[in-house]
């Protein structure tokens, strides 16, 4: 299925692809030497390469700890000035610059270098190529009468030919769908670049705590567009995004007891969903939708349960005197990941759907909040060292794990659909906000400000939903 | 439509109830019933001296009761089992309970903030929960008693040390009716 997608590839010689070292993020290149992204043309590529090696050290704040790598190769990617150069076009530029970058698909290099000038009706191919550019994205940004039109082109360099033109209806700049519709742009450039399916088009879920209530949340993975969720007026808590990207189902007290709704993912109305005597809490969705695995203790103390959604039928996993919660499931939802302090400290367990075969997958410290990838490979959890919480990745079938954070409480992991990121709160700026960052502890982003975030839930590709 | 309204009635059965949690000092409204009403008209000075006497010791004995009752009793970190302190408290709360036996009470258990959310809730309802088996276990009736955990959601102190934990890792009693 890959292959299809990369016919135009053809076989490439290797020799021609410039080494990787010789590329950096031009967002990194600028937020370190803004004045010399104009001036790249006037720099021998020896220097720039070495330049490049020491911002790059820089820029990378927490150290990268490969376990393997999800992403083989990446690829060199430009993004050209797109024209005119108006507000609307400088912005499509930079989202596509951010999301192709995000998907730690692509070297990015976002802006033109300045000796590469159209001289002709299509790019300066072999200007392009000495940047090591593999594909290069042009196009124009036009407003028609309700909103703008993108045309995106994008170039084999190498090949020296356009590969792919389309036109992309973009709402006005104020509307609500303004950046989702250029996220769309980004994932089609990634589909038709690498066959696989970007995630720019998703939103992350948390609560938000102010005066003693929590309210629901949701914002793009970028950290546009924050909106609520939830106007309950009262503590509403650990979200957890449904699979078909309708609906976020959560704790909240609105009826004086813990109980479990769900309310439209947009905001809206919400629904009771299970209301036992006691806490109804840390709710999981299944990967088809139809079962729902969350914690009661309505039969004396906190045990995992699957409600049958549709059916309505009740089915309890767990029989131990420990707190058993936060359950996940597995991508093919045959197994459910949890936490357990039968052993007299919480520390991570797994059992088939049915309750069965339960076997303990982390031997650390105190371990909290495990999240199955959707790769299904490895599972994250929280685990508190020297006092704080850090975030651990394991194998899902066991074995050594890999601490990905050290600065600050980080708790509450959630992976991207893509499985290649994890959403996470910190505390590592003071109040605790929600960050991002790869599956290998890189990259890490900050995606809300000013504190009071906690409980992401990273939500499935949405679309134009 | 309803929910709104149930909305509005847990906000105010939550203020209230916080209201009375924190201001144990003071009498609560109900009792002021009693004492609003007017002296009952007798020729007999003394009888109505000692008649009001005697309903103030009872009003006192009654304040003193829901003191004692709205002590809030303490953990240990990631601890629900009762330290001595704690069953002191409840000995004392049980007796003030089965000498006014209409008062009930609701028992709210919270965490500090370490911990996740989720496994804090849980670990709050434990709290709630070991109190009122240790109240049933005294004799007080499992019907005068309803549990509810806030987790972390509520702490008493705000700050991020163990003085302010300490004081947040606790049991609250509300009194619903009585």
């Amino acid at each position: 299925m890959m292959a299809d997608f990369r016919v135009p590839l053809l076989a490439e010689p290797a020799t021609w692809v410039f080494p990787r070292l010789g590329w950096v993020s031009s967002r990194a290149l600028k937020s370190a030497h803004p004045e010399l992204t104009s001036k790249l043309a006037a720099l021998a590529l020896v220097p720039l390469m070495l330049l490049a090696l020491s911002v790059d050290a820089t820029a990378q704040q927490e150290v990268r700890l490969g376990i393997r790598g999800y992403v083989d190769e990446k690829i060199n990617v430009a993004i050209d000035e797109l024209m005119p150069q108006n507000a609307a076009a400088r912005t499509v530029a930079e989202i596509l610059a951010f999301d192709l970058d995000y998907s730690l698909r692509f070297n990015v290099l976002e802006g033109n270098p300045g000796v590469v000038r159209a001289s002709g009706p299509g790019p300066d191919y072999e200007s392009w190529a000495i940047f090591g550019t593999q594909y290069l994205v042009t196009g124009t940004v036009s407003p028609t009468g309700a909103g703008y039109s993108a045309e995106i082109d994008i170039h084999h360099i190498p090949f020296q030919r356009s590969i792919s033109q389309r036109t992309y209806a973009l709402p006005d700049p104020g509307a609500a769908g303004f950046r989702m519709a250029i996220h769309e742009i980004s994932n089609a450039i990634i589909r038709e670049l690498t066959g696989e399916e970007g995630i720019a088009d998703t939103r992350i879920g948390f609560a938000s705590r102010r005066r003693g209530d929590k309210e629901i949340y949701a914002i793009d993975y970028d950290g546009a567009n924050q909106y609520r969720v939830t106007s309950l007026d009262t503590i509403s808590m650990t979200p957890d995004w449904s699979r078909d990207g309708a609906r976020i189902c959560f704790t909240t007290f609105v009826s004086g007891d813990p109980d479990l709704y769900c309310a439209p993912a947009g905001g809206g109305r919400a629904q009771p969903i299970s209301t036992n005597p006691g806490l109804d809490m840390a709710p999981s969705i299944s990967p088809d939708g139809r079962r729902l695995a969350l914690t009661l203790t309505k039969d004396g103390n906190a045990e995992i349960y699957v409600l049958d959604v549709g059916g309505r039928s009740l089915r309890r996993l767990t029989y131990n005197l420990g707190i058993d919660t936060a359950p996940s499931w597995s991508p093919n939802g045959r197994q459910i990941v949890f936490e357990s302090d039968r052993g007299g400290v919480a520390q991570i367990f797994a059992m088939d759907a049915e309750g069965a075969n339960v076997r303990q997958l982390a031997f650390g410290g105190e371990a909290h909040s495990p999240a199955w990838s959707p790769q299904g490979d490895r599972i994250a959890y929280v685990e508190r060292m020297g006092g704080r919480f850090q975030i651990v990745t394991i194998p899902a079938d066991g074995g050594g794990g890999t601490v990905l954070t050290s600065t600050g409480d980080n708790e509450d992991p959630s992976w991207s659909p893509d499985g290649l990121h994890i959403a996470f709160s910190s505390t590592r700026g003071g109040g605790s906000d929600i960050y991002t960052m790869d599956w290998d502890g890189g990259n890490i982003r900050q995606v809300t400000r000013g504190g009071g975030y906690v409980s992401p839930t990273w939500s499935p590709k949405l679309g134009s939903q | 439509m309803l929910g709104r309204r149930l909305t509005l009635l847990t906000v105010t059965a939550l203020a209230l109830g916080l209201a009375v949690g924190c201001s144990r000092k003071q009498p609560p409204a109900t009792d002021d019933r009693p004492r609003a009403e007017p002296p009952p008209a007798t020729e007999n000075a003394g009888d109505a001296d000692a008649a009001r006497r005697a309903e103030e010791e009872a009003r006192l004995a009654r304040e003193a009761a829901y003191g004692s009752i709205q002590d809030m009793i303490f953990f240990d970190f990631d601890r629900s089992d009762l330290r001595e302190d704690a069953r002191q408290t409840l000995q004392t709360k049980a007796e003030a309970l089965r000498q006014f036996p209409d008062i009930r009470i609701r028992i709210e258990g919270h965490a500090d903030e370490r911990g996740t959310v989720e496994y804090n809730l849980a670990l709050g309802e434990r709290r709630a929960d070991a109190a009122r088996a240790y109240l049933i276990d005294l004799g007080i009736d499992s019907d005068r008693m309803t549990t509810i955990s806030y987790g972390e959601e509520r702490p008493a102190v705000d700050g991020h040390n163990e003085a302010a934990w300490s004081q947040n890792r606790r049991d609250e009693f509300v009194i619903i009716g009585g």
